[in-house]
């Protein structure tokens, strides 16, 4: 039968809690799939846009150095929010679809370490995930670009600052998801969500009136949060930085106090 | 110890625990019964923190559950065998509540052994009968070692070496000196493991006894007699209830055994037997709950009988 195992009631600490939540993302195959699709669909859409490049290399005389591969990152990045997000809903809602929030809350009763937690591993895999797709991207267009005189050094601080810009770009977005993903505990409908607020700007951006003199479209989250982390590696005006991180945060912070305050009271 | 005092909570303006008191204490197993709507789960969950309480209070080793620094120290629950992660192994949905805690490997092996699940433990929780998650929720309650139990329904599609393992298992806790509270519907089972009975009813408490005194508190007197008939004129004229089995036995409800051998001694009746009848707690289950069912089956019949 059961024995006295334990000595000591060890409280619990934020660490175990952080440790618990790695394992739970690294012990389902979703995770592993989506990150695989994701790195495959970059490296795809990279080597599209190279050969787009190499193509019209003779017309495109500006670009050089790494502006080319920038180029691609940017372009890359549009699809690979499309995973990311997925991923940061799927790290809340499968525990609701299957009911293991109940263990969760159950092992974590105060739940905001446990929501803390979360955000921590989702930043911690999208940051490394961004990272190797960058880093992906850069490996498989680098001998097609080279030839054509449109390479870069891996060391290129201007790659290296919009590898950065488009790991942070990702973290908003996935954070954004996260809390989106809690507040209505679907994943589908988060999802959904989500899509119709990153692409909203392509779509609704241009039609928006001025808001406080500046365009609609500036208070959409893929574009602030675009333009905040563009500063990074191009010059920009400092009001313009100002407004689009103040604009990110704010996509951020409103529904992660919502989503506290809900996971903290809602019933299980 | 595991306390709760004047618990209420409603839904929607129905109340579904009513000023609910009530004690389980170390060393002993506690059935919980009730009919379906009762409000058992909701009680528990209101133990567990999973519920706000409208008012009253629900403590475990005098602290509310989330107020406690190691709480599956303190408590083990089952509440749903089904909640764990279809695709997630048994032995990680386990390492990831004991990482919550920093418990080793080696308890996870552990209660995975003690659970009866060596064999499936790299198995995914999706492909487990209800029986086997039935066996993991005991496993994920014994995770911590803790100081209670609260189980809901844990027998649950067990077969009957399932359903004696939970048995000796529940046992087996509380003579370490565990409190241990347990849901059920198998009347015959929880008579077999529960020391103390707490039936709820429409929310509240209809009966909060030990198991001996509700199988016999509530039974019938056997009196075994050569004048059958004066005893049974006798006992209805002080308002008990007769059955007379055979020519000299007679079932008596509604008066006590000492009030019947008193009135059998004032009126000259020789009492050869006088007993209680035990009932089953079944029987007296039916009895505490009758007008408490919230869903009661109506019977008919196929023919019209004109």
């Amino acid at each position: 039968m059961s024995t006295m195992t334990f000595t000591t009631d060890t409280p619990i600490r934020f660490s175990g809690v952080l440790a618990s939540e790695f394992t739970k993302l690294f012990t389902l195959w979703s995770t592993w799939i989506i990150a695989a699709i994701m790195l495959a669909a970059s490296a795809f859409v990279a080597v599209t846009e190279a050969e787009n490049s190499q193509y019209s290399a003779p017309g495109l005389e500006t670009v050089s150095g790494a502006d080319a591969i920038l180029h691609i990152f940017w372009i890359v990045r549009i699809g690979t929010q499309l995973f990311i997000a997925a991923l940061a809903v799927i790290a809340i809602t499968h525990e609701f679809s299957s009911g293991t929030i109940q263990t969760t809350v159950l092992s974590v009763p105060r739940r905001l370490p446990a929501l803390a937690a979360k955000v921590v591993v989702v930043a911690s895999v999208t940051t490394t995930l961004s990272l190797m797709s960058s880093l992906v991207q850069y490996a498989v267009t680098r001998p097609m670009l080279d030839p054509v005189g449109r390479g870069a050094s891996i060391t290129d601080p201007t790659l290296v600052s919009a590898a950065l810009g488009d790991a942070l770009y990702l973290v908003a977005v996935a954070v954004f998801a996260l809390m989106l993903a809690t507040i209505v505990r679907n994943a589908a409908l988060a999802i959904t969500i989500v899509l119709i607020i990153l692409f909203g700007v392509t779509i609704a951006g241009p039609a928006l009136p001025m808001i406080a003199g500046v365009p609609g479209e500036y208070y959409f989250l893929s574009y602030a949060a675009d333009m905040a982390t563009l500063a990074l590696y191009q010059p920009t005006d400092v009001s313009d930085i100002m407004r689009s991180l103040a604009v990110t945060l704010a996509w951020i912070v409103v529904p992660g106090v919502a989503a506290s305050v809900l996971f903290a009271r809602r019933s299980v | 110890m595991i306390q709760v005092e004047q618990l209420t909570k409603s839904y929607r303006g129905k109340m579904v625990v009513n000023n609910v008191t009530f004690r389980v204490e170390p060393g002993s197993v506690t059935g919980f019964l009730g009919p379906n709507g009762a409000g058992k789960t909701t009680t528990m969950r209101m133990l567990l923190g999973l519920e706000r309480p409208d008012s009253g209070r629900a403590l475990i080793a005098g602290k509310r559950y989330t107020e406690h620094r190691a709480p599956i120290r303190q408590v083990g629950a089952l509440l749903d065998a089904r909640a764990a992660h279809p695709n997630r192994s048994a032995r990680d949905h386990l390492r990831i509540i004991a990482r919550t805690h920093g418990i080793s490997n080696r308890r996870v092996d552990d209660v995975i052994g003690l659970a009866g699940l060596d064999s499936v433990a790299k198995k995914r929780a999706g492909k487990f009968s209800l029986g086997m998650g039935q066996r993991l929720g005991i496993a994920v309650a014994l995770l911590g070692d803790p100081r209670a139990l609260i189980l809901d329904e844990p027998v649950n599609g067990l077969d009957p070496e399932g359903v004696s393992w939970i048995r000796s298992l529940t046992r087996s806790l509380a003579t370490e000196g565990r409190a241990v509270l347990i849901s059920s519907h198998l009347m015959a089972e929880m008579a077999q493991t529960a020391d103390r009975v707490i039936v709820l009813g429409r929310g509240a408490i209809l009966a909060d006894e030990a198991m001996s005194d509700v199988v016999s508190g509530a039974g019938r007197i056997r009196a075994r007699t050569t004048k059958a008939v004066d005893l049974a004129d006798l006992v209805r004229r002080e308002g008990a209830e007769v059955l007379q089995v055979d020519v000299s036995t007679l079932e008596i409800t509604g008066m006590s055994a000492e009030a019947i051998a008193e009135a059998a001694r004032t009126n000259g009746i020789l009492l050869i037997e006088l007993s209680t009848v035990p009932i089953s707690l079944e029987d007296a289950f039916f009895k505490l709950t009758h007008g408490s069912v919230e869903f009661r089956q109506t019977m008919t019949t196929s023919e019209d009988p004109r």
